[in-house]
């Protein structure tokens, strides 16, 4: 009996000093962590949003929900454009992109917000071709060459810009090799909350 | 024993005449056929893969039985050999020349000689040499060849790819009028080499039949739009499928012993394939069900032991 | 009194010298001859899962050994208190403090990092690395000796990791540190996948045994 009361004392204890570290943990990290997560999805609409078509971004929230963005060009009130997030089931993870399209139906830029597939496959979706080399990567620290670095898009979500959402098909969008079920799932994901948003307007 | 007298089985044994040299080039030779019939219908380039992969294998094969301290003159006995030549069965006509190298070096040192050699590997070697490459380079593993019949320059896809299945009929299949690997598609030859080792006794009918019955029931059971409507002919006729039963799954050396253990793996080898085929996300899965089975073996085996000649259970 | 007996729980009974010499081979012990990965077959699960890119495998290595540490300090610290019958949960609850510290943190601070290691941060809770060396080691040496040995065995994944991560990322994607090895090569995807994490660590792990073997001369 005694050792049981011992064994819950020590057990209490551990626990409760475990539990007022976490809390004080949480609360130093938690607004650094709702900045990182602000800053990469604000990072991410101006990506798929050119300020060329809206620089205005207004969120258009459903039970304190974001639905989707509503973009305005400078001081106009005309509706310049939309940026919504479409998911779907891959290969081994739900694969959920950015997409902004212009009123008309033109899509203006894709970035993948979350993906988990296969590296070296699926994830190749996500995949940046850069003709840095390891080779001229250790020569430019060598020589101490600051070569700006351009901003490239994946190769994959490139091709949608430009397109209208009601073209986007697995038969004229270029799969990635042996990764075809990642490629149709980012594919189908689009089209269909595409032609949803175009029926909400 | 029923007098097949060239079967690996539990004691008593009877001292057969024929070496495990002899059978292995009998097996080679059986192969033969089919290899000519890749090359007239794929042309040259079928040719350049078998035998860079049948020469890389027993290059690697001496060079790592002399790594062993081994005489490597025993990379001639001809398991190397068949090692290779089923690897290049089982590789498309056309590929970098690079691929049936490295194929054929996962095959002899990866599954054979890092477990001993020959007669102490658990799985096909040829098989997983397949399965790397397979899952290494899926782009060039499956960029088929137009067979020399075709019109158009349309590369066609192998039968099983789904999409392409109404384009093909079964004289075409059985003939090996189609893309694929170069020792599956002329079902005709390699049923000439099969039934030249039925006769020579150098494989029982036990693995072959049940993998190929249970692979036609099921795909009968499964395969269609509705229940009992599947195309089992097609099946049959296309992927490796007769390849795989009568010339891989019966290797002696990655099969189980008895007769009843045969069965078991024929059986496991054809609802496998089944599984992969019609619900899997790869088109072939003859490589893939053998394997499996491969590792199984040894339960296998264990629950169908016989029992010791004399001996009471 | 007080002052001896803190002694006890932060050192180890030996002569100065002898001491440092002692906390040393603590710690290179990790790295080589008890090298968790390699030698004890430890933690394999991480290790198979989050091998497939440098960054990757060297960012599990820091957060483990750093978990590592940490746990090891406060259950050596504790460890006269623990009643051995209710060890195991004292311990879980302590490694998994760390662990949601940890994870916490990268997120805030590194969040590519998070990202890309996933699920499997919060999975060094169950590491049997870290919950190993709390009940193999820290629960029976003292706290300076138990750092030394949580700094090893970290640095000794770490670097199973870096090995295992860097040939897979280079026969299977190659890359290295995520920049093109040799224009003109395809890499054989299956290291990239898990069946390639099982040959290479299975290979190095042969290695790693034929070297000692013939180092011992057997």
């Amino acid at each position: 009996m005694k050792d049981i009361l011992r064994f819950v004392l020590v057990l209490f204890l551990v626990n409760l000093v475990a539990a007022f570290i976490l809390a004080g943990v949480y609360f130093i990290t938690k607004p650094k962590i709702d900045e990182q997560e602000a800053l990469a999805r604000e990072e991410a609409l101006t990506q798929v949003m050119p300020a060329s078509v809206g620089d205005r971004l207004e969120a258009v929230e459903e039970n304190g929900e974001v639905k989707y963005w509503k973009a305005f060009k400078g001081s106009s009130n005309k509706i310049a454009g939309y940026v919504f997030v479409a998911k779907k089931y891959g290969y081994s993870s739900v694969i959920e992109t950015m997409v902004g399209v212009k009123a008309g139906g033109t899509i203006t830029g894709v970035k993948v917000l979350n993906q988990n597939e296969t590296p070296g496959l699926g994830a190749k979706i996500v995949e940046i071709v850069s003709d840095r080399t390891l080779a001229s990567a250790i020569k430019g620290i060598f020589l101490r060459e600051k070569k700006i670095e351009k901003k490239i898009e994946p190769y994959f979500t490139e091709q949608f810009t430009g397109r209208n959402v009601k073209d986007v098909d697995i038969s004229n969008i270029d799969a990635i090799t042996g990764a075809t079920i990642s490629s149709k799932a980012v594919v189908d994901s689009i089209k269909e909350k595409g032609l949803e948003m175009s029926n909400v307007r | 024993m029923s007098g097949n007298n060239f079967t690996v089985s539990p004691a008593p044994h009877i001292r057969s005449g024929l070496s495990t040299r002899a059978i292995m080039y009998l097996v080679i030779l059986a192969l033969l056929p089919s290899g000519v019939a890749g090359i007239y219908i794929y042309g040259f380039s079928s040719l350049r893969v078998i035998l860079i992969s049948m020469i890389s294998c027993v290059v690697f094969e001496a060079a790592f039985l002399k790594l062993r301290n081994r005489d490597p003159k025993i990379a001639l006995d001809g398991s190397a050999l068949l090692t290779g030549l089923l690897l290049a069965y089982n590789l498309p006509p056309e590929m970098p020349f690079w691929l049936p190298v490295v194929g054929g070096a996962v095959s002899i040192i990866l599954a054979k000689q890092i477990f001993g050699g020959l007669g102490h590997n658990i799985f096909n070697p040829a098989l997983v040499g397949r399965v790397f490459l397979q899952i290494s380079w899926p782009v060039y593993m499956t960029t088929w060849k137009n067979p020399r019949w075709a019109v158009d320059a349309v590369s066609t896809a192998t039968p099983l790819a789904k999409e392409g299945a109404p384009l093909f009929n079964y004289m075409d299949l059985f003939l090996g009028n189609h893309g694929g690997c170069i020792g599956e598609v002329c079902i005709l030859a390699l049923a000439v080499g099969a039934v030249f080792l039925l006769v020579m006794k150098i494989i029982s009918w036990h693995i072959p039949f049940t993998f190929i019955g249970t692979v036609m029931l099921l795909t009968w059971i499964f395969g269609g739009d509705s229940m009992f409507s599947g195309d089992f002919t097609f099946h049959l006729l296309s992927g490796g499928l007769v390849l795989g039963a009568f010339f891989m799954a019966t290797d002696y050396v990655t099969r189980p012993l008895t007769k009843k253990g045969k069965i078991i793996f024929g059986i496991g080898c054809g609802i496998m394939t089944v599984v992969i085929r019609l619900r899997g996300s790869y088109p072939e899965g003859v490589s893939y069900a053998i394997l499996f089975m491969n590792a199984v073996v040894p339960l296998i085996d264990r629950y169908t032991k016989t029992r010791k000649y004399g001996l009471q259970k | 009194m007080l002052r001896d007996y803190a002694r006890t729980i932060f050192f180890e009974r030996s002569r100065e010298e002898h001491y440092m010499k002692k906390l040393l081979r603590e710690f290179s012990k990790g790295i080589f001859i008890e090298n968790p990965t390699f030698r004890l077959a430890l933690g394999l699960c991480p290790t198979l899962a989050v091998s497939t890119s440098v960054v990757n495998g060297f960012g599990m290595g820091m957060a483990a050994t750093f978990v590592l540490v940490g746990s090891n300090i406060i259950v050596s610290c504790v460890r006269k208190f623990i009643p051995s019958k209710i060890r195991i949960p004292c311990f879980i609850v302590i490694i998994a403090t760390f662990v949601t510290i940890v994870e916490l943190t990268m997120k805030a601070y590194f969040p590519l990092l998070s990202k890309s290691l996933g699920i499997f941060v919060p999975l060094i809770v169950v590491n049997c690395i870290v919950l190993g060396r709390a009940e193999a080691f820290a629960s029976k040496h003292s706290v300076a000796n138990s750092v030394f040995d949580g700094l090893g065995m970290g640095a000794g994944f770490t670097l199973a990791l870096v090995v295992i991560s860097a040939i897979r990322e280079a026969l299977g994607n190659g890359t290295f540190l995520g920049l093109t090895i040799l224009k003109g090569f395809d890499p054989a995807l299956l290291f990239i996948l898990a069946p390639g994490a099982l040959l290479v660590i299975g290979i190095l792990i042969g290695a790693v045994n034929y070297f000692t073997e013939k180092q011992h001369g057997a």
